[in-house]
């Protein structure tokens, strides 16, 4: 019988009832607002008693709206918030290193063969060659680490995560007010989401499921940010296709992609408005250095690849779009990957975001560059 | 003219008397003709994703049917204080014309617009109970009636009509007045059963209790035998016996299945609504028995090949959506309890009830939303609560109104005032003419029964 201690209905005061739970998410803060249910403790309950109605101060919806701040880019509006540095250690296990060390070994030794060979034949080209390689070294590792300081500013966005993940799986009701003003207060600064915000608060209702309500936020609030973060997921990566593409040598390839692939990064989480904890970060890092290690190797493979087909400039290029494409793609991978941990609502039901269409969009832009020059090059060939 | 492209869906809206089906024909056409604003149906895929362009009453095909009197309903809800439509009396019938940009590849290119037209019919819930009488013989149909007469609060309340009965003999002839007479006791025991104290929903047949247009027709003179003896096929022609039968045969074949035939037999998505609270409330032989007749109606629903309504009207649908109402009466937090109630109280006659080929689905919904969530203290503990004006007062309330069971109660779990959740005034509307009437997960319901066809 344990099981069926179904609780008797009671009459409340009036007076004692605290707000209505939605609306005043503008004015969240800290304070919690979870309803644990009363234990079961049916004998105690007493008949039903009315209790006097008396003044019941019914809050007014309040409007979402928040000081503008300065826009830094066209999507990065409102992410300059400073946040203090804490110190994720950012030390994988020891295969990604190898791989890593791989990289930069092979790059090394490419670069030290490349200029060997040029010195050899020509001093003066030999020090044009190092002072141009030193130049675009220098200028790639100040964006890169520019770029990963940004992201360092950003807040931890992992706990919200995790927070949201819980919401949606309990599919409870009235447990989500805190998190959903957490992530209002991420962006109703925002130029553009205070309508959006707006509207998802007109559509939630007191009788919708933690659930119900994440899946308006997700529809009404983050679905444009999504929708920007693979638009700009696309962009960078049909720039790394095209980069990889254009650049002569394997190592170049390699830090363009680590150029491209850093400031993807940075862009998806200022975004969402937030940097991944640190245990996500080990699959970002992951896809990172796989499309590094696809770029290096990419491009051997691809020259070599073209020597055997019998060097002829078509086969050439095409070898190296392939391996362009290829990058582009390793590219899209670390933007896809990024984004699913950079959203501080996690992707539910069938919106997670996937490459499918990146390919495409990469092999088309791609082949508006070349479509146009190859055809020159075409006639002679035949 | 129903252009190629234009769809259409008749729907059709089951549940016992007092279910809440007036409510929810109101509420659906109420939630569709503001679907513009967009704030209401999130979960209504065609308005959520802004395809929705519009929606009006239009003429009805069938215009010998009166029609549904949405306005009249609408009146109730706007006055101030608000009150509930009239229990129904009568047919009616109302067509929507529901106006939405296309989905397919080819329409979206083309911008193109199409309509879907959604047939409803109102009727009493009584009516439904006729259903399963199609499937019995009148011996069978005396063999029930007697014994569920042997079991309280029946016994006592059918008294007079059985004492009566008791005087006459099947095999003999009767007069006139005295079927007139057993008719006549037997309709009083029907009503008696009905009241609110008792709160039964078991009555047969349906036009007893709520006859129509046919009150005091002489089809309705009729009534069950108690205690029928074994031999009574070979009673003579004249005889008590074979007159009730004739006209219990004539019931079933000139008044239910011709009103089956006239308005079920071309419906395509088919809603259950069933009222668990009410029969929760008044206690284990009402809740027996509101079970007992949603099983009995069910099984008649049937849409396997040996269905009863299949094999008659040759009815195919293809969703059907069991629906718990009056979800504004417990706390939001208890939406799911209500809802695996519902599925645990027809999963049992489930079983043995086929829905071949029909997609089946179970929610707990509120056509019209009384109340407000909001969580208030007891004995120290934060409690969630609701708060609204009961049904016949004019001063709010707030109240934890008891947990649904999630499961069957046995007998020993009726204990005194268990269930009380009580009922609800409806809220003024009359200030928010502009907005669709406040609901619990009608679009949910909505996006289920016609999210395919839109
Ligand atoms: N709180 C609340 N009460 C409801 C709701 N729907 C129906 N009711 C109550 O249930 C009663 C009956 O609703 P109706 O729609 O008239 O029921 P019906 O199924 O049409 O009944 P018949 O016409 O007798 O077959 C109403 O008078 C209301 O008190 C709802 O969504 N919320
Ligand atoms: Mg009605």
């Amino acid at each position: 019988m344990s099981n069926k201690n179904w609780k008797a209905p009671v009459f409340l005061d009036l007076a004692s009832l605290e707000e209505p739970n939605h609306d005043e998410w503008s004015q969240i803060t800290k304070t919690h607002h979870e309803v644990i249910q009363p234990r079961k403790t049916v004998a105690d309950f007493k008949q039903p008693v009315v209790l006097e109605a008396s003044s019941v101060t019914v809050e007014p919806v309040a409007v979402v709206v928040a000081p503008q701040t300065e826009v830094v880019d066209e999507f990065l509006a409102a992410d300059d918030v400073v946040v203090p540095e804490s110190k994720p250690s950012l030390t994988p296990d020891w295969v990604w290193p190898a791989v890593g060390a791989t990289i930069v070994v092979a790059m090394c030794l490419e670069i030290v063969f490349f200029l060997v060979g040029i010195f050899t034949e020509h001093f003066v080209l030999g020090v044009a060659y190092l002072g141009l390689f030193g130049a675009i070294f220098a200028a790639i590792a100040y964006a890169v680490r520019h770029y990963y300081d940004d992201i360092r500013r950003l807040s931890d966005i992992s706990e919200l995560r995790a927070k949201g993940e819980g919401l949606f799986q309990a599919n409870d009701f009235g447990q989500s007010h805190q998190y959903m003003g957490e992530l209002i207060n991420l962006y109703q600064a925002r130029p553009g989401m205070v309508h959006r915000l707006e509207k998802f608060v007109a559509k939630r209702s007191d009788s919708h499921s933690d659930r119900d309500t994440m899946l308006l936020f997700s529809e009404n609030v983050m679905k444009p940010l999504d929708a920007k973060a693979y638009e700009i997921t696309v962009k960078r990566s049909k720039e790394t296709a095209l980069m990889v593409v254009l650049s002569p040598f394997a190592f170049l390839d390699v830090i363009l992609t680590l150029w491209r692939n850093i400031r993807l990064i940075r862009d998806i989480a200022s975004l969402y408005g937030g940097r991944p904890g640190f245990l996500s970060s080990m699959g970002l890092i992951k896809k990172v250095l796989q499309s590094l290690a696809y770029a290096e190797v990419g491009e051997l493979l691809a020259d070599s690849a073209a020597e055997t087909v019998g060097g002829s400039l078509v086969a050439a290029l095409s070898t190296h779009i392939a391996h362009g494409v290829g990058s582009g793609v390793m590219t899209a991978r670390v933007g896809v990957h990024a984004m699913k941990i950079c959203r501080p609502m996690p992707f539910v039901q069938n919106d997670q975001p996937s490459i499918k269409g990146v390919r495409k969009a990469i092999i088309t832009s791609v082949k508006g560059v070349f479509d146009k020059e190859p055809s020159k090059y075409a006639e002679p060939q035949v | 003219m129903t252009r190629t492209l234009d769809r259409s869906v008749r729907l059709a809206v089951t549940g016992l008397s007092g279910s809440g089906k007036t409510v929810f024909i109101t509420s659906l056409i109420n939630q569709i003709l503001h679907g513009m604003e967009g704030e209401q149906l999130p979960f209504f895929e065609i308005v959520a994703a802004g395809r929705f362009q519009g929606a009006k009453i239009i003429d009805q095909t069938n215009l010998h049917v009166p029609a549904f009197r949405y306005d009249k309903a609408m009146q109730c809800l706007m006055v101030e204080p608000a009150i509930w439509p009239q229990a129904t009396s009568g047919i009616s019938e109302i067509r929507l014309a529901i106006r939405f940009k296309d989905q397919g590849m080819i329409a979206k290119r083309f911008d193109r617009v199409s309509t879907l037209y959604l047939d409803i019919i109102d009727y009493p819930g009584e009516w439904l109970l006729d259903l399963p009488l199609l499937d019995m013989t009148f011996a069978q149909w005396c063999q029930e009636l007697t014994e569920m007469c042997e079991q309280e609060p029946r016994v006592s309340l059918a008294q007079d009509w059985l004492a009566y009965m008791e005087k006459l003999d099947a095999a003999e002839p009767a007069s006139d007045e005295q079927l007139r007479e057993a008719a006549n006791l037997y309709t009083q025991f029907l009503f008696e059963t009905k009241k609110s104290e008792h709160g039964l929903s078991f009555l047969q047949p349906g036009r007893f209790t709520m006859p129509g247009d046919m009150k005091g027709a002489p089809v309705l003179e009729f009534c069950p035998i108690p205690h029928l003896p074994e031999q009574c096929a070979q009673f003579s022609k004249k005889s008590l016996f074979k007159v009730m039968e004739q006209r219990f045969e004539y019931y079933k074949n000139h008044v239910v299945k011709q009103f089956y035939a006239e308005y079920f037999s071309s419906f395509d998505r088919q809603i259950v609504l069933v009222d668990i609270l009410k029969a929760l409330n008044i206690g284990s032989g009402s809740f027996n028995d509101m079970r007992r007749s949603v099983e009995s109606v069910l099984k008649s629903f049937q849409y396997g090949k040996s269905g009863l309504f299949n094999r008659l009207f040759n009815v195919k649908i293809s969703k059907l959506l069991f629906a718990a109402t009056k979800a504004d009466h417990v706390t939001p937090n208890q939406l799911h309890h209500l809802e695996s109630f519902l599925k645990h109280m027809i999963s049992e006659s489930q079983n043995n009830i086929a829905f071949e080929g029909v997609a089946v689905d179970t929610m707990a919904l509120s056509s019209v939303k009384c109340t407000q969530a909001a969580t208030s203290r007891f004995q120290g503990q934060p409690i969630s609560c609701i708060k609204g004006v009961p049904k016949g007062d004019t001063k709010e309330v707030a109240l934890f109104p008891g947990e649904v069971p999630t499961e069957i109660p046995t007998q020993d779990d009726w204990l005194e005032e268990r269930f009380n959740f009580i009922e609800f005034r409806p809220p003024s509307l009359h200030d928010i003419k502009s907005k669709g009437v406040p609901h619990i997960r009608m679009d949910r319901a909505l996006q289920f029964l016609l999210g395919d066809k839109v």
